[in-house]
This record gives C-alpha cells, structure tokens and sequence, in this order.
C-alpha cells in the first residue's frame, strides 16, 4: 500500500512539473538540437501528390512538404531539405541524422519498427490509404510536437 | 472394488469455501475489466505489453481454481476410486507452466530490445482512428494505476480464506495477486523514464517484469509438483511440515489397545489422507469396531485428515 502510494505520488508530481512544457523528452534530443541549429533536418522521396518536385535546385512541394514548411515555422526554424529513396530515409533516421522524414508513407509502412510514426494525419473519404510521416524512433518530444501540430492542422481543415 | 467415502468437509468450513468461490468470480471480474483498459493504453511500450501480458495470465489461475473447484468434490467412482481431489493440483501444474515459458518469452524479448536499442515511441493517444491531444504515456499510467488496486485488494481477502480453508492454489493466486503492484508500478517507473529520454528504462522494467513472472511460474509448479508428488501435509505460507504424523500417533497411542502407532500423511488438495500403522497390545483383539474407533480418533485431530486407513504392523522397531 506503501508503495502504491508513493507511486501516485510520483505519477501525480510529473503531470505537475512535467505536463505541459519540456515533457516527454526526445532520447536523442532531436527537437533540442533542432532548436540550437535553428534547423530542421527534413528528408523527403518524391510521391506525388504528397512530395512533388518543386523549381530546378529548389525545395519540394506538394502536400507534406507545405505541412512540414508551416511546421517548421510555428517553431520558428528553418527546414534543410535533404532528398533520398525511401531505405536512405530509414537509414539516416535511425541514425539521428535526419528529424523526420515524408514521401506520403501510408500506416501500414513496412519499416514501422525501425522508424515512429505519426498517427494516420490524412485520412480522406475516398479508399485512399491514410498517410503518415516518420520520424526516428524514441524522439517522443519531437513526435508529440509533431502530432499536436498535425491534430490542430486536421481539426482545422475537417471544420 | 473398494470405492473412497466421499470426502466430509466440515460444516463450519462450507461458507469458507463459498467464500473462495465467490472471491475468485470476483477476481475474474476484475482483472477482466484490468485486461480490457491496459489493453486500450496498449502503444509500442514493452513494459505495458509486459504488464498486459500478466494482467491475463492473472486471469488463469482464478479459472482454474473455479473449474477444479468444481471437479474436486464428486464422489469416488469406478474409474477414480481415490476420487477427484488431485484435480487442483493437476490443473495447477499446467497453469504454471504456461506461467513460467511466457515468463521466458519476456525475458528473452526485453533483454533483446535492450541489446538491439529498440527506442520506444510514445507519441499522442489514438483509439480506433482518433487522436487526442494527450501524450500515450499519461493514459497508460493512469490504466496501470487503475490495475494495481483490484489485485491488491482481493490477494489480501484471498490470503486469508486460503489460510483457513488450506488451499495451496488459492494462495498462490492470492500471492501473485499482491505481487501485482511489482509489475505495474515497474511499469509506471519504466514510462516516466522513457517521458525523460531514457529510452532504456521500458526495456528494463519489462524485464524487472517477467522476473517477476518467472519466479511466478516456478514457485506455483513447485508447489503444484510437491502436492502431487505426495509431499507430507506442510505449511501454506512457510511450507514446512505441519507435524501432524506425531499428534496423530500420539492420539492413537493413547488408546489402550495401542502399543505402537506409525504414521504417513499426504496434501490431497485442500484435505489430507494416509495411513495408520499399529501394533496392539499382547492381549488385545483386532475388531472392526476397534479399527472404527482408531480411525475416528485420528481423524479428530484436526478437520484436514479425511481418511485413516488403519493397519497392522507387527515389524520389530
């Protein structure tokens, strides 16, 4: 009973201090190193309608890409686009190397135990399959961030 | 063919063991409800899944006991002339041992989540296609929080009936119910850790876990095999020997026929049978009515010992 008690405590004690701001935490501190950059490291492979190619030598466009730019500026930061086939995406995540990556990956994405993934933030009306965006597994700030902003983004569509 | 009396359980003990019934419908209940909301916080946490896991291997033991409580008292017959008293044990035995490999399949894939830096993602908490604005790890606490208090409770009410009704397997569910709060404040601790970026605290906790459930399944089959294994009538809680051969024989003694009295008990379940070895007096004569008396005498001893069987022994010492 005792320890039923300090548990609640504790629990009790991190939705005080840690509820709303610095909490959960990234295991890697992507989104800390991310504000320290001013950057975001982004990887993208092209899917169209969700990643198209944008103008010669400049950023992509298309669906996501646009979420990602508007995400990154409610951070304030910038986006560093980086471009690679689908297993270089998965490979610079899994090594930190890149924050997050798009390509209109639907939920049911082979490499979903290799990466995190969003929930399904695009889910029409049509038998198209929801769409989700990856990002490297543990970084739960950055993948909370992430799905807050998507959550308001499809709340505010869907009105 | 010889068929057992059917077993007399005590009159003032009956309500007990309703009560152990009743207790463990109870639990069933309960950790069905426990099952179904850690089931809807489930996310890619191993210590969550861990503790999922336990929460419906908690369902196992109450369910055997209410089938063998079933089985166990009917009468002797033809084909089981002991009859049916052993099926707790048995039943048990099988219920341990699956205990005891999932506690090795834990083990073995929180050890190897651990090697392999499998990270746990713990993002906001969706349910069926919805999504709230709430990080996963605050709805999985609050489910384990929620699971420790049923268990808690009816292992506390449980112990006690066992204690008073001798039921090894009602003990053992009591036992691994008050454990209970190891493996779902484990997995509490193991959450908020991950929360501050520790990636390696889930993976620890799961395995903090499926010791736990390990040392579950090995104590129950041990205690399940010595049962079968005619093990002497022993302790509930310390599982040392009642020393209930040396009262009886004492008791037999003390009648006048009674040179000499040997003694062998064994568990059959909640009860205890064996048999009597005596030696009489020079000038005393073998009746059944003697014999009666003799087994009745031991069986006064204490309301446990349901069958005497009374025999000659005239061996030298």
């Amino acid at each position: 009973m005792v320890f039923l008690r300090q548990v609640s405590v504790l629990a009790a004690a991190s939705v005080l201090l840690f509820g709303c701001g610095d909490y959960p935490r990234d295991a890697r501190d992507s989104l800390k190193d991310a504000a320290d950059l001013g950057k975001l490291k982004a990887g993208y492979t092209l899917h169209s309608p969700w990643v198209s190619e944008g103008n010669a030598g400049s950023s992509p466009t298309g669906h996501e890409a646009r979420l990602i730019n508007e995400f990154a500026g409610a951070l304030d930061l910038n986006v560093e686009w980086i471009s690679g086939s689908e297993s270089q995406l998965l490979e610079w995540l899994e090594k930190g190397e890149i924050d997050l990556a798009i390509g209109g990956f639907p939920k049911d994405l082979a490499w979903k135990s290799h990466a995190a993934l969003t929930f399904p933030y695009f889910s029409s009306t049509s038998r198209e399959v929801p769409r989700v965006i990856a990002v490297p597994a543990g970084e739960n700030q950055l993948l909370t961030t992430l799905e807050r902003y998507l959550l308001e983004v499809t709340e505010a569509t869907n009105r | 063919m010889n068929k057992r009396e059917p077993k007399q359980i005590p009159d003032d003990k009956l309500p007990l063991f309703e009560r152990a019934n009743k207790l463990e419908r109870w639990s069933i209940t309960w950790m069905s409800t426990i099952v179904l909301t850690t089931g809807l916080a489930l996310s890619s946490s191993h210590a969550m899944k861990a503790a999922w896991l336990e929460d419906i291997l908690g369902l196992v033991p109450p369910m055997v006991y209410l089938i063998a409580s079933r089985i166990a008292p009917k009468p002797s017959d033809e084909e089981h002339p002991y009859g049916h008293g052993r099926s707790m044990s048995l039943a048990f035995l099988a219920a341990s041992a699956a205990i005891l490999v999932l506690g090795l399949y834990l083990a073995f894939e929180s050890l190897s989540s651990l090697v392999s830096v499998d990270r746990p993602s713990l993002g906001l908490y969706s349910l069926a296609g919805h999504t709230w604005p709430i990080w996963s790890g605050w709805i999985m606490i609050a489910a384990l929080v929620y699971s420790m208090v049923p268990p808690i409770i009816l292992g506390r009410l449980k112990l006690e009936v066992a204690t008073k009704i001798h039921s090894k397997t009602l003990y053992a569910d009591a036992v691994m119910n008050k454990d209970d709060w190891l493996t779902a404040g484990a997995a509490v601790v193991g959450i908020i850790l991950v929360g501050f970026g520790l990636w390696w605290a889930d993976a620890a906790a799961s395995l903090v876990i499926s010791c736990n459930i390990l040392r579950d399944g090995y104590l129950n089959i041990m205690r399940a095999a010595r049962d079968l294994m005619d093990q002497r009538p022993t302790d509930l809680q310390e599982g040392e020997a009642l020393g209930l051969e040396k009262r009886v024989e004492r008791e037999l003694e003390s009648h006048p026929a009674v040179q000499r009295a040997r003694v062998r008990l064994r568990e059959e379940g909640s009860l205890f049978s064996g048999e009597a070895f005596l030696r009489l007096e020079g000038d005393s004569v073998a009746s059944k009515e003697l014999f009666t008396n003799l087994s009745n005498a031991a069986k006064s001893i204490d309301w446990r010992i349901c069958e005497i069987i009374v025999a000659f022994d005239d061996s030298a010492d």
